[in-house]
């Protein structure tokens, strides 16, 4: 049993382990004998190719450098933009209506607006590096984590409010024993979708700013020198990072700690 | 009754709108360059010249309409091959293959392709497109899926029992059930679409349209045409949900059905 109370049948776990080995392989076969073959080194590289790429950055360190940059710039965007988006939906939420009024147009625009537009603009401004690829990831996490953390301060029943209300409970009571918890299993939600999106975000801005260093970074200078090899090498490991990422907000959400999100 | 009641406090947070817009004008106007220079951010008097400039040549039409024709071809062709593989994905030994496919493409940040379709593609218009149509190909998979899912197999065994052909099948329940997911995702679709075209304009700048424009101007250190270009992309991003979001809607009020996210 899970600690969230679902049971892991091992012989399912079994059967989607080989599922994939078996499709793994597959595609192995049909990337070896059928496309490498018949396409150029330079659009598509041999798969042990890539493969031999990973063991050198394994083995030299680089892999890990390069992973703990674009994790390092996504981690840090994603706690600073959840952190702001979480007090702003709260005073949105909770405060003044007028609050809202005026904050929430602000951010419905920057959830509109195709954030690599920023880009430009943070190079120009901050030049290239840790800083401005933070802002970015943070600038795109904010709208998420916001928009899901208010809708669920928003979408509790006002009957359940009335009636503590009704028991005598404070604004403060309400807002920690019936907003709070009910917020937490949307903004589980909202940080699963935002967790993916940062990573993406870092290593797209790597790749717009250009970048000596990260994931993203690697992608850009590899493909500028046709090293296809080291380029699927790094989206390889970006793919990696990300799934991490999805399964462990996954979990969190599943966990007891932030109920998922309903309705 | 509530008209009149309601009036004074729209007015009253339309002003209190403006106020905060006109102070953030006039603080931009007013800021020192060392805090937010010329060359980044422009002002805002240079910006609506800059403005006025790119509309009366014709320029930010002609941009708009390239960016906007590279997300709707991306959609139109990515939305079908999507709805596609997830027929085949319904299948026993399609999802066997395919659900771990789309999975590991789920993950992978799409927006590192465009080093691949560089290479593939050189810097032409193609590589924009192809990201678009990578990017929106598996939301619209998603959506498919998730609406075959909710068919209820007991409602189709009925339907056979009572004779019902595949055709009557398909049409009576199988898109009658995807239907609202796919409308709702169209809504999510565009967004994520016109973000992948901006993203691939930028990282290939060729042609006219918007990224590249933008691209050519921050280069340039021209701060009034760059944020003039970053207004445009967010009206234009606006105009694309409204104009989206409003029949859809329109759509789930005349039929009854639930369309999520919309």
């Amino acid at each position: 049993m899970t600690r969230s109370g679902r049971r892991v049948d091992p012989r399912a776990a079994a059967s989607t382990a080989g599922r994939w080995l078996v499709v793994a392989a597959l595609a192995y076969a049909a990337w070896r004998w059928l496309l490498a073959p018949s396409v150029p080194r330079v659009f598509v590289s041999d798969p042990d190719a890539v493969l031999h790429r990973l063991q050198l950055w394994i083995g030299d360190g680089t892999l890990l450098s390069l992973v703990v940059t674009t994790l390092s710039e996504s981690v840090a965007g994603f706690v600073a933009g959840s952190l702001i988006a979480i007090v702003l939906a709260f005073a949105c939420g909770l405060g003044p209506q007028m609050v809202g009024e005026l904050v929430e147009p602000a951010i419905a625009s920057l959830y509109a607006m195709p954030k690599f537009a920023f880009i430009p603009l943070l190079y120009v401004w901050l030049g290239n590096g840790f800083v401005p690829i933070v802002i970015f990831v943070a600038l795109t996490v904010l709208p998420i984590v916001f928009l899901g953390m208010l809708t669920g301060l928003r979408t509790v029943d006002p009957l359940r409010v009335q009636m503590l209300r009704l028991f005598g409970a404070s604004q403060r009571q309400v807002a920690s024993k019936l907003l709070l918890p009910h917020g937490l299993g949307y903004l589980g939600t909202s940080l699963t979708i935002a967790s993916h999106n940062s990573v993406a975000s870092a290593v797209g801005a790597e790749i717009l700013f250009g970048s000596a260093d990260g994931l993203g970074g690697t992608m850009y200078r590899a493909g500028l020198t046709f090293d296809t090899a080291s380029v699927l090498a790094a989206l390889f490991a970006a793919t990696v990072i990300s799934s991490l990422y999805i399964r462990l907000f996954q979990a969190v959400s599943r966990s007891g700690s932030v109920p998922p999100a309903r309705g | 009754m509530a008209g009149p009641a309601r009036r004074p406090r729209r007015v009253r947070v339309l002003g209190a709108r403006l106020a905060v817009l006109a102070l953030v004008f006039a603080v931009w106007q007013l800021l020192p360059q060392s805090v937010l220079p010329d060359y980044a951010f422009g002002r805002p008097a240079g910006v609506l010249a800059a403005l006025v400039s790119l509309i009366s040549s014709g320029t930010a039409f002609i941009a708009t309409a390239e960016t906007l024709r590279t997300t709707l071809l991306g959609i139109l062709v990515a939305a079908p091959i999507g709805i596609l593989v997830a027929f085949a994905a319904a299948a026993a030994v399609g999802a066997w293959v395919i659900e771990p496919v789309t999975t590991v493409l789920y993950a992978t940040p799409k927006v590192g392709l465009i080093s691949l379709f560089i290479l593939w593609f050189g810097l032409s218009t193609r590589g924009h497109f192809a990201l678009v149509l990578m990017t929106v190909g598996p939301v619209f998979y998603y959506a498919a899926r998730q609406g075959l899912s909710e068919v209820d197999p007991n409602t189709v065994i009925a339907f056979r029992l009572m004779g019902a052909g595949r055709l009557k099948i398909a049409r009576s329940l199988v898109i009658r059930s995807m239907t609202p997911n796919l409308l709702g995702v169209t809504r999510l679709a565009f967004p994520i679409a016109f973000g992948a075209t901006v993203f691939a304009e930028l990282r290939v700048p060729v042609g006219v349209n918007l990224g590249a424009l933008l691209s050519r101007y921050a280069l340039a250190l021209d701060g009034d045409n760059t944020v003039a270009i970053m207004l445009i992309m967010g009206v234009v991003a606006y105009i694309l949900d409204v104009a989206i979001s409003r029949p859809l809607r329109a759509y789930a009020q005349r039929t009854g059905t639930g369309i999520p996210a919309v």
